[in-house]
């Protein structure tokens, strides 16, 4: 309402500067000048009255049925579903969570592509990356690097590299846990148990001369060949806080 | 205390700051890690207190423990005596050069101390220099089993959740602020 009065003031100040002059292509202008104005608000006004209508739909949830059954819908179900899928198999191959967080990430960056390409006027789904995002428990470092440096997409992990050495002592153990026990409770608790003290669990790991290529098995190496100074900086640490307590006693 | 158990709080947390190396989170800020460290020291105390009464008392459960000794939680609650007691491990980490502490400059006035790969590493996996990371295992993983139901019996918490959580900690549904 406010606007439309102040629309109304500035064609009338106008129009009474065109009788002044009497000036016909100032008039000219001014009608084209006066529809385009009207057509602005009016388009304003639709604008106005479909969100408002898409707005009172989205608490009956009408944009989510509508959000399936268009395009965009139908591939990010497809997108999805292939997710799934693939996560589901890579469980059955011993798919860790960090895997899954780094395929989550990477189906971020596809769906992100998707959108791209859509809205460039190219709806195309990019299932070449999702293929490429098959998880290997055989896969090894350098593969992972490989495929951080050959996908052109832009990611949150960019300038990260990532090693995910499903032969490390930490992976092969709950590995070993999950399948050579029944799935029930006391497994669920050995687990946890684990997880827990994993770190506990890799000082018991016997220097292998076959895994010292490993990335992983080379920072363990590292961390027990240190256990025994750490111990000893423990110890005397001990004997400081006793001899001190001893002191103060006196 | 045992020695074992904090060679494994010490390895466990070396473990996560290489593998979230160069970045900037919770599990690699000096600060957080250092409270995190002492938090452990006074969880395991707590622990080992509740296990000795559980001999005497079967039916005690570690929520009923807390609140019978609240005095001693409160005290022991405290985020100077973490630090303090995490700071010890953390030099002991830097006395062995397996971790190093970078300062990281967020903004003009906003600068953040986290930790990362120490020498001793570097010299083994020189990658550790620059933004590599080592994924490990999460603590949290996907249960195989239903987890246990959060339950109120005779104004009595009774945790849920993972299978532990109440027996060997504590991760209460509603959390102080």
């Amino acid at each position: 309402m406010i606007f439309s009065f102040f629309i109304k003031i500035a064609l009338k100040i106008n129009f009474i500067n065109i009788a002044i002059n009497n000036n016909f292509i100032k008039l000219y202008f001014f009608i084209i000048f006066k529809y385009l104005i009207v057509s602005l608000f009016c388009s304003y006004l639709l604008l106005y009255f479909v969100f408002s209508y898409y707005k009172l739909n989205y608490f009956f949830n009408i944009d989510y049925i509508l959000q399936k059954v268009t395009l965009d819908g139908i591939i990010n179900q497809i997108v999805y579903s292939d997710y799934v899928k693939e996560w589901s198999i890579g469980i059955s191959q011993g798919l860790t969570y960090s895997n899954y967080r780094f395929l989550d990430s990477e189906l971020g960056k596809t769906k992100m592509n998707w959108q791209q390409n859509y809205s460039s006027g190219k709806s195309i789904l990019n299932k070449e990356i999702i293929k490429n995002n098959k998880i290997n428990p055989n896969i090894i470092e350098e593969d992972i690097n490989t495929l951080i440096k050959n996908n052109n997409t832009t990611s949150k992990l960019s300038n990260l590299s990532l090693a995910y050495d499903l032969n490390s002592p930490i992976f092969k153990k709950l590995l070993s846990i999950i399948t050579n026990n029944l799935i029930n409770e006391e497994t669920q608790i050995k687990m946890e148990k684990f997880l827990i003290n994993k770190a506990l669990d890799l000082t018991k790991v016997e220097e292998d001369s076959k895994n010292k290529s490993k990335i992983s098995n080379t920072l363990i190496l590292k961390l027990i060949e240190k256990e025994t100074s750490l111990i000893k900086l423990i110890k005397n640490y001990i004997i400081k806080l006793m001899e001190d307590d001893l002191n103060h006693q006196i | 205390m045992d020695i074992k158990f904090i060679i494994n709080i010490i390895f466990g947390r070396i473990i996560t700051i290489i593998s979230n190396n160069h970045l900037i989170n919770n599990k690699t800020s000096q600060v957080e890690v250092t409270i995190d460290l002492g938090k452990e020291i006074i969880n395991k105390y707590m622990l080992d207190s509740y296990k000795e009464e559980k001999i005497f008392n079967p039916n005690l459960t570690l929520i009923k423990w807390k609140q019978e000794n609240k005095k001693l939680v409160d005290q022991t609650d405290d985020i100077q005596l973490k630090f303090n007691l995490g700071n010890i491990l953390i030099n002991f980490i830097f006395d062995l050069k397996l971790i190093k502490n970078e300062v990281k400059v967020l903004a003009k006035d906003e600068k953040k101390t986290i930790l990362v790969a120490g020498s001793e590493l570097v010299k083994f996996i020189p990658k550790l220099n620059n933004s590599f990371s080592i994924q490990s295992v999460p603590n949290r993983l996907p249960m195989v089993v239903p987890g246990k139901k959060y339950k109120y019996i005779d104004n009595q918490l009774e945790l849920g959740g993972y299978l532990l959580n109440g027996e060997e900690y504590t991760d209460e549904i509603i959390l102080s602020n």
